[in-house]
């Protein structure tokens, strides 16, 4: 079906673009096109209510724009009901209600009038998009100062809390959980009591509905989830600079120690934390290569950032969806989105 | 689904986002006064697209009202806080 400005004809399906919002209906002539609703300009002077298949002249159906009659292919000329017959549909019709904005809009009724079914190209193509729509959400989560460890459903994670022995960590592995759950519920809909996890011999955890990824560092977590595998790993800037193994000599070898031949020809040791957290989350995610030291870099879709408003923390995120990716600073048990505020990280 | 407005905005802010991704500064930075055509510029099929998302995402249906009934932001919450 194509789309053309051209003298419209008895029973033709015809339609217009008023900004970007397109309407639907079935022409009859100048002084009758029927439609389900009028144009979506008319802001509010309908009430809901009176939402139900009308007429309009052309003029009011245009509201001043041009209308445009489908010019059907040989196989739908060969499928629509007579014109004659679809301008009888569509006035046996006037006054019928029922509109929804999805399920029956005016374009379901005019393709209705012609093809005798429901359909509607805008809600297929928006469905589609939904269906296929790519989430990779990362959620970094400063850790509060205080954390009141409570039990948690999941009896593996609740043990593997428990089993803790340091502190911190056991704060963090417990802060880190909360912040899943509320990504799941957030980036999902899924309730914790939707979604089985289970922990891997290799202590990787997984669940049965999305894929996700936990980090911790001094004072942040991060967690990243995804409909596809994804990779994350966070850490405190400051604290690693102030380890051993990130200054001078020892930072020199331990670059060496963990480049590949590739790697050493286009970074320096001062990309060593750099370098760390993308093979770690590359590790994370695609867990392909024996350990992270063994993991090329090169050509995987990982990006290492940083939140302006957390500078002291680095962060890396590896993912099939990662050109999608939406970052969130979570605080005080909710999130807001913060995309604006990341900066990828030259390297 | 228990929320509050504030909470309802976000996930809206979430939503407007996965619809439209050329103006991501726009969207994260619009407040319940901005047109969804007219300031967002979303077309027929991104407000589809919102539609489902809130559909799906809020547990609600969009049964008896039509595009003109959303003129802002602030009509969607307020459509959102109502029905759930």
């Amino acid at each position: 079906m194509k789309w053309w400005p051209e003298i419209c004809a008895p029973g033709d399906m015809v339609r217009v673009s008023i900004g970007s919002v397109k309407h639907y209906g079935i022409f009859v002539s100048e002084n009758e096109i029927i439609q389900f609703g009028p144009p979506p300009v008319s802001l509010k002077i309908m009430e809901s209510r009176d939402i139900c298949v009308c007429t309009a002249t052309a003029e009011e159906f245009s509201c001043g724009n041009i209308i445009e009659r489908a010019v059907l292919d040989k196989s739908e000329s060969r499928k629509r009901i007579p014109p004659e017959k679809t301008v009888e549909i569509a006035r046996s019709r006037l006054g019928e209600k029922g509109y929804s904005l999805l399920h029956n809009n005016c374009e379901h009724f005019a393709y209705e009038c012609v093809f005798g079914e429901k359909r509607s190209s805008q809600e297929e193509e928006a469905l589609a998009r939904w269906k296929n729509r790519p989430i990779l959400d990362v959620y970094i989560a400063p850790v509060p100062e205080e954390i009141n460890i409570t039990p948690v459903a999941c009896a593996a994670r609740e043990a593997e809390i428990r089993g803790t022995n340091n502190e911190e960590l056991r704060a963090a592995r417990f802060f880190d959980w909360q912040v899943l759950l509320y990504a799941a519920n957030r980036s999902f809909g899924l309730r914790e009591e939707e979604i089985s996890f289970k922990k891997a011999s290799n202590g990787k955890w997984s669940c049965d509905k999305f894929f996700f990824s936990l980090s911790h560092t001094k004072g942040a977590v991060a967690v990243a989830v995804s409909n596809s595998k994804v990779g994350v790993d966070i850490e405190n800037v400051t604290e690693f600079e102030r380890k051993p193994a990130s200054r001078g000599k020892l930072r020199r070898n331990m670059f060496r120690r963990i480049c590949t031949e590739r790697e050493a020809r286009s970074m320096e040791d001062k990309d060593f934390l750099k370098l760390w957290l993308k093979k770690e989350s590359i590790f994370k995610c695609f867990g392909d290569s024996a350990s992270p030291l063994k993991v090329e870099t090169g050509d995987r879709p990982a990006e290492v950032f940083v939140l302006k408003k957390c500078p002291d923390y680095m962060f890396c995120v590896c993912g099939e969806k990662l050109r999608s990716a939406r970052f969130y600073l979570y605080e005080n048990n909710a999130a807001c989105a913060v995309n604006s505020e990341i900066v990828k990280s030259e390297s | 689904m228990q929320l509050n407005r504030t909470e309802i905005m976000e996930r809206l802010r979430d939503i407007l986002l996965m619809a439209d991704d050329r103006n991501t500064e726009l969207i994260e930075s619009c407040t319940e006064d901005f047109k969804l055509v007219t300031d967002l510029g979303l077309s027929s099929v991104a407000l589809l697209y919102v539609v489902i998302a809130i559909e799906e995402t809020f547990g609600i249906r969009f049964d008896n009202v039509g595009i003109a009934d959303f003129e802002t932001v602030k009509d969607v919450v307020d459509f959102i806080e109502e029905k759930l």
